[in-house]
């Protein structure tokens, strides 16, 4: 069994210190694992992908990555991992070139790899004639692709994606995904969150279903589908009571 | 059923106050900031009340009485076309929900009279702190007469009106011109600062070169003050001194025609002049010499940097201070050398006494009290990033103190060269500067840790609006204001003590900057 990269153990998170917007929740992501998080909105799988970024603070259980607290040692945790928020904010006020060289920088990433990387995955996304404009002027998908180019700059151990492929053209969805299954085969791995149903079936080989702030099915995508489509069991996982 | 109009202001005023999410909000932290918010605004407003009721007295005091609201109507109808000119045409143009409500069957006409009365609204309650005391006190110094209450409300209602108009076209017509430029923020903010320079020394000029001896007539004094800060208000001016009954009418329609003829323009042209602005630069490929590497806390740096050169709202609110220290000191020791060479106690002090109002002015001119908000909604990647909360909060603190310092050092340099200072005025005066820079740009960027305001649709609510600005603002001018009139009696003294307790209070933050931690 391939070592664990991201290990969260009864992580609890109350935003009003009454109702939990999650419970309990204990998950674990190895090495080569792509797990796609599904739930209905407001289940809990952006709080979840917001702790485990380390940006949102919570009292409750704990949250590792690479064996190492994201609570306790938060910047090597960081360094490890790339977070993509489902709607991209980035800054305005940079050109794309700008923005990959301040992320660059700030996960120490050598000159000469950035610029193959740089290369490498803007032109995958079809952005690197964009890259001299100000990201104030891209669109939607244009932001996303440019947030995906800097979070592989570093070639994080962990990709932590809330909603990846919104936005996205067919041809850069396609790429992501092959981009995901190489990072993989690296040593990587890989948690999102998606609501496409579609998407989670074929990509992932792990599973996770989030009901209500609760982890309610969880495994590898054959053994949670079982022999039905991973649609049919989600619509009764959300069906059935608790 | 309300009209379509006033449904759209009040949704953007219940915004541009809080006070929706303060009725409905059940975080109890938000309440409280809002509350702190809403009493630093309070205590702002007495501040300034009080300071208008000093002035106005004062002026009545030198047989100026009959001039008081015609002088206050000139200062803040400059003030209000200075502020707006600033501020740029983005609250009427580049609004975010513009899709949102252009969706609905409203008409543009509607959008716009809600777009100008939230503009007008603020800053008549602004004229009010100026209006209020001046008819108060001439009232008081002159007699009332329902006729001069008459004139003096008229005029009040209306005084924001061709200001904001006229900065508002100017605004619109500067950013339709840049729009197609690539760095076109870097020109708006060049421009800005330039206007508002010019501005700043045109009134300091005109007001401390009134004549060859203005002390002479203090009638003309006020005329000329009157007519050189702001023409039209020589019209209610003409009213109260019952020289001309049609003065404030002749105001009064000017001003509402100005504004009519604006919006009927903005209606005719919106969607143009929408279009114009919302222009995109020409797409751009990039260059292998512009991939550069440099060190995590520099890349911070040049980030926070950029972002300040990169917007015209924020680096205009940000170095306002810095432009009127620069200008007073270049008009307070010539425009009163001659008192102060004849007053032996002004004389030995004025290097101290300009140290200390350069200190006072540093508190308007502190980008880092805005640094953490404007991360907005962007602020998860900031802080998902592998950096300690120490090293962010330093990098947005370095700006400021790096504009700071050196600019009020230099300023107070020059002082003590003018003032022919004694040589340790020479190393205390630029040294309270620096300790005064250093507790700014780090009191700034506590204030926003603790108040931050992520969730703003537009920069000015961040960066004029929000309370860390406010509360650094006045709280520097307080005790550097004291610290001013303390000099005039008891020389260095008072301002080494500001020095040390400022130098001491920016070396705690610094120890409490490696507790800090940050989250969404």
């Amino acid at each position: 069994m391939n070592a664990p990269v991201l290990e969260i153990l009864h992580y609890t998170k109350s935003y009003d210190g009454k109702r939990n917007a999650v419970n309990d929740l204990t998950l674990t992501v190895r090495e080569g694992d792509i797990c796609g998080f599904i739930g209905q909105n407001g289940a809990g799988k952006t709080t979840t992908l917001r702790a485990c970024a380390g940006v949102l603070d919570f009292k409750e259980g704990d949250i590792r990555i690479g064996g190492r607290s994201v609570r306790k040692e938060p910047i090597p945790c960081k360094q490890m991992t790339a977070y993509i928020p489902d709607n991209p904010d980035l800054y305005d006020f940079l050109t794309g070139v700008q923005y990959l060289n301040f992320v660059a920088d700030i996960y120490g990433v050598e000159k000469q790899a950035r610029a193959d990387r740089i290369a490498r995955y803007a032109g995958m996304f079809r952005i690197e004639g964009d890259l001299a404009s100000l990201i104030g002027a891209y669109s939607h998908g244009m932001k996303q692709k440019l947030a995906l180019t800097a979070a592989l700059l570093h070639e994080p151990k962990l990709l932590l994606l809330d909603e990846p492929f919104v936005g996205l053209d067919p041809e850069a969805a396609f790429r992501v995904k092959e981009v995901f299954r190489e990072l993989c085969s690296r040593g990587a791995a890989i948690f999102f969150s998606t609501h496409v149903l579609d998407v989670a079936e074929k990509l992932c080989n792990r599973i996770a279903i989030i009901k209500n702030g609760t982890l309610v099915a969880e495994g590898n995508t054959d053994e949670v589908r079982g022999d039905e489509s991973l649609e049919q069991v989600f619509l009764e996982v959300l069906g059935s009571e608790g | 059923m309300k009209a379509k109009w006033a449904l759209l202001t009040k949704i953007q005023l219940l915004e541009m106050f809080g006070l929706n999410k303060a009725l409905h909000s059940t975080d109890r932290r938000a309440k409280r900031r809002l509350f702190g918010a809403a009493a630093a605004i309070g205590a702002a407003a007495l501040v300034l009340l009080g300071f208008t009721a000093a002035v106005c007295v004062l002026l009545a005091e030198q047989g100026m009485g009959g001039h008081v609201p015609a002088f206050m109507l000139a200062i803040c109808s400059f003030t209000v076309f200075v502020y707006a000119l600033v501020r740029g045409a983005g609250g009427l143009f580049a609004v975010r929900d513009y899709d949102l409500v252009m969706s609905m069957p409203v008409k543009k006409r509607d959008l716009i009279v809600s777009r100008l009365l939230c503009a007008y609204l603020p800053n008549f309650g602004f004229a009010l702190l100026f209006m209020l005391p001046a008819a108060i006190v001439y009232f008081v110094y002159v007699g009332f007469s329902f006729g001069a209450l008459g004139a003096i409300v008229l005029a009040a209602l209306c005084a924001p009106l061709a200001p904001l108009a006229v900065s508002l076209a100017v605004g619109t017509l500067l950013s339709a011109l840049t729009a197609g430029f690539k760095h076109r923020n870097v020109l708006r903010a060049v421009f800005g600062i330039l206007a508002f320079g010019a501005l700043m020394a045109v009134y300091f000029l005109f007001a401390f070169s009134a004549g060859p001896d203005p002390w002479a007539d203090l009638t003309d004094l006020a005329s000329v003050l009157i007519g050189k800060a702001y023409p039209p208000a020589l019209l209610l001016d003409k009213t109260l001194t019952g020289e001309a009954v049609w003065g404030v009418f002749a105001f009064a329609g000017g001003s509402a025609a100005l504004a009519a003829l604006f919006c009927l323009i903005a209606t005719l042209c919106y969607t143009r002049i929408r279009a114009s602005l919302q222009a995109r630069a020409a797409r751009g490929a990039y260059k292998a010499k512009q991939i550069k590497r440099s060190s995590a806390f520099s890349a911070l740096v040049k980030k926070e940097f950029r972002r300040l050169f990169g917007s015209p709202a924020y680096l205009l609110n940000s170095v306002g201070g810095l432009l009127v220290i620069a200008l007073l000191v270049i008009v307070l020791p010539t425009g009163f050398g001659e008192t102060a060479q004849s007053v032996p106690l002004l004389k030995a002090n004025l290097p101290y006494m300009m140290a200390a109002i350069t200190v006072a002015m540093l508190g308007s001119a502190c980008p880092s009290a805005s640094a953490l908000s404007m991360e907005g909604t962007a602020r998860g990647q900031l802080f998902a990033m592998p950096l300690s909360a120490r090293k962010i909060l330093l990098a947005k603190a370095l700006p400021t103190f790096a504009l700071d310092a050196p600019v009020s050092a230099a300023a107070a340099l020059v002082c003590c060269l003018l003032g022919g200072a004694q040589w340790h005025a020479y190393l205390l005066c630029p040294l309270s500067c620096i300790a005064a820079a250093a507790l700014v740009a780090l009191g700034g960027i506590f204030l926003n840790y603790k108040y931050p305001k992520y969730d703003w649709t537009q920069e000015t609510q961040v960066v004029k609006r929000s309370a860390p600005v406010s509360i650094l603002a006045l709280g520097a001018m307080v005790p550097g204001l004291a610290v001013t009139a303390l000099t005039v009696f008891f020389g260095w003294i008072p301002l080494l003590a500001l020095a040390a307790v400022y130098a001491a209070l920016a070396a705690c933050l610094l120890v409490w900057l490696k507790r800090a931690k940050l989250f969404v």
